[in-house]
């Protein structure tokens, strides 16, 4: 078996039967189980440690990504573009690991192999959050709702969720060498265990650190509709109407419970809300209900710029201010104008932070939100259009990542569900299942404090460019004494 | 047993399973979807669209015209099981004009065809297109109207949905 192990991987044919598993453990991972993430790049390092070149590496890599992005095909019912720009997307990110991995992995089975193979992973995926139009996908949002790893997952308050990705890429790298020369690397692999320990226990020690903040009450409206219900509403007013009458029943009903906010999902109502008084009276809280409604709807501005809203309107129907959704979807909200600034929104006397569905998936965007006083963080979604598929799961794992990274309560109130209140800790209290009409209600804290990783950002990448930088030396010293000998 | 034969046992094993996995995520993928699905929302049942000879099913719903009359212009009135439609559109308070030849149809009109008991109820249009209701179907976007013998309009109506 242990030979069987170490040999494997040594012909072509069983190199890209190893890239394949790992493609197909990448996507296991990334929406039906997320524990298998701990060892999805497992089969590829092994492939990898048998190329023979830099392209081939990069190929099988390259072939990883793309399988283990085909697996949210849940984004196929937006256009077959956005699937395959996204499996593309996530094979170039893979090609950058298979070409660190084939420069800076050394084959020794030391330390700072077992350190590199983390970094590259980490450094692969930190570059999905940069740019204007990056995507990024990560590890941590993968085992958010892994209870038993929480006590790594808390830790994003400190270090992000990219350094809890690194955790799970070191992960994969000590089971890697193990398997391949536990001999050599066994001081190494005890050293880094204790390690990943010592991080777990410092984690259980932070459980404690979502009490405290004033009480508020929260409910959420989920109208459980298909996104053919809106297509329908396009060309038939009685068809626009049954979606009004859903929010406005829902919403009255949220109001006769006194909650201190309501919140809509995104683009709750596709018609110009804001601007027909009409539906003021039907939608908005009168001057006798005391909450405060966060309504996504979409605004139409003077100019005819039209705008992914969510605003907060007070009792009594003013709007106190208004968000604008800045990251669009690409291609499909083309439609629509992108907002200027990633601020917290005034509601009331309180601060709130609002992602409006995509933006959910950007590390920075909460952060940001938080640094400008949000006392709590409100996810509008819209899903519909995912089906039953698993990929409103896996954005729900997002949710949790923001919630723990910034220490924040988080509401997640999605069109078709899934609907969840969401502790600091990243625990789901409330929670509502797709295509489900209803309220989620529930009580939280607001919070003022700011964490690590909400006043310094991706801080942990200094460390991991670090590991890159002696692992460049390290190959750079071992090819000059090559080349002298 | 040889290292070799071991190696290619294996891999030939792992191609098995992988081709395994990939046809069961095929398969759940076409469930989840093909949006067949029927959601019970918080008024009605929606029922996936589809397409019809017509034209494309934009909302299906086996109503009768009766309650679809109701439903969308008698706002307070108590639907009646079987009742004829002509007795509705009387308890909504309609007016009801007969086109002359030539005219423009004006929405909402119910296009009576000769080889139909129930005529179709026009909605309006959508672009180039014509949205109706038409019994037991639900509401339909067509390029084409449907031949009809005469049309009836709609009058005295306050609120128009």
């Amino acid at each position: 078996m242990s030979s069987l192990v170490k040999e494997f991987g040594r012909t072509t044919r069983e190199r890209w039967a190893l890239a394949t598993l790992a493609g197909i453990f990448n996507g296991i991972g990334f929406v039906y189980f997320g524990p298998m993430s701990l060892i999805a790049n497992v089969p590829l390092l092994c492939a990898l440690r048998y190329s023979p070149s830099y392209f081939e590496s990069g190929l099988l890599a390259g072939w990883v990504g793309f399988l283990g992005g085909v697996h949210i095909y849940g984004i196929i019912n937006y256009g077959w573009f956005l699937l395959l720009g996204f499996s593309l997307y996530t094979a170039s990110q893979m090609v950058i690991y298979g070409l660190l991995f084939r420069w800076l992995w050394r084959g020794r089975g030391g330390l700072l192999d077992i350190l590199v193979v983390a970094a590259i992973w980490t450094v692969s995926e930190w570059i999905r959050t940069l740019g204007p139009v990056c995507m990024p996908a990560s590890y941590v949002g993968n085992i958010a709702d892994v209870s038993w790893l929480r006590p790594w997952l808390v830790l994003t308050a400190w270090i992000g969720g990219i350094g809890v990705s690194s955790f799970v890429a070191l992960v994969q790298s000590l089971t890697f060498h193990g398997l391949i020369s536990f001999r050599h690397s066994q001081k190494s692999i005890v050293f880094m265990t204790a390690f990943l320990l010592v991080f777990g226990a410092v984690g259980v020690t932070q459980f404690s650190a979502e009490s405290g903040g004033q009480t508020v009450k929260i409910a959420g409206v989920q109208a459980g509709l298909a996104n053919s219900q809106y297509h329908a509403a396009t060309a038939d007013p009685a068809a626009q109407d049954g979606i009004i009458r859903t929010f406005e029943t829902l919403t009255r009903r949220a109001y006769e419970g006194h909650p201190d906010f309501v919140i809509w999902p995104e683009t709750a109502i596709r018609g110009d809300v804001l601007r027909d008084t009409a539906l003021h009276s039907r939608l908005f809280p009168g001057n006798r209900d005391r909450s405060i409604l966060l309504a996504g709807l979409i605004e139409q501005d003077k100019q005819g710029k039209r705008f992914n809203v969510v605003a907060s309107v007070l009792p009594g129907g003013q709007v106190d201010d208004i968000y604008r959704k800045v990251r669009l979807v690409p291609g499909t909200e083309s439609h629509l104008t992108p907002g200027h600034s990633v601020r917290a929104m005034r509601a009331g006397s309180n601060y709130v932070g609002v992602m409006i569905c995509l933006e959910s998936v950007y590390p920075d965007m909460a952060r940001r939100l938080v640094a400008t006083g949000a006392e709590f963080l409100v996810i509008a979604s819209n899903d519909a259009g995912f089906g039953f598929s698993p990929i409103t799961r896996h954005m729900t794992n997002r949710a949790m990542v923001r919630a723990m990274e910034t220490r924040r309560w988080l509401i997640r109130v999605g069109q078709a569900g899934i609907s969840a209140v969401i502790s600091p800790n990243g625990v789901v209290t409330e929670r509502l299942g797709l295509f489900k009409p209803g309220l989620i209600e529930g009580q939280i804290q607001l919070r003022q404090n700011q964490t690590l990783f909400v006043r310094f950002g991706d801080w942990w990448m200094v460390l991991i460019f670090g590991i890159i930088g002696v692992g460049a030396w390290s190959v750079r010293s071992k090819s000059v004494v090559k080349s002298a000998v | 047993m040889s290292q070799e034969k071991i190696r290619n046992w294996t891999f030939r094993s792992l191609v098995l399973l992988m081709l395994c996995w990939t046809s069961w995520v095929l398969v759940r993928a076409i469930e989840e979807l093909r949006g067949g699905q029927v959601i019970q929302g918080l008024t009605r049942t929606y029922l996936p669209p589809y397409q019809h000879a017509l034209g494309w099913v934009i909302d299906p719903r086996t109503t009768s015209l009766s309650a679809e009359l109701i439903a969308r212009y008698g706002q307070g009135i108590r639907p009646i099981d079987d009742e004829p439609w002509q007795k509705t559109l009387r308890r909504i308070g309609f007016r009801l004009g007969q086109f002359k030849k030539g005219d423009p149809l004006v929405e909402p009109s119910l296009l009576v065809h000769q080889n139909r008991e129930i005529p179709d109820l026009w909605i309006g249009r959508f672009g180039l297109k014509y949205v109706l209701f038409r019994q037991s179907i639900g509401v339909l976007t067509i390029d084409e109207l449907p031949a009809y013998s005469s049309a009836i309009r709609l009058e005295g109506l306050e609120r128009s949905r």
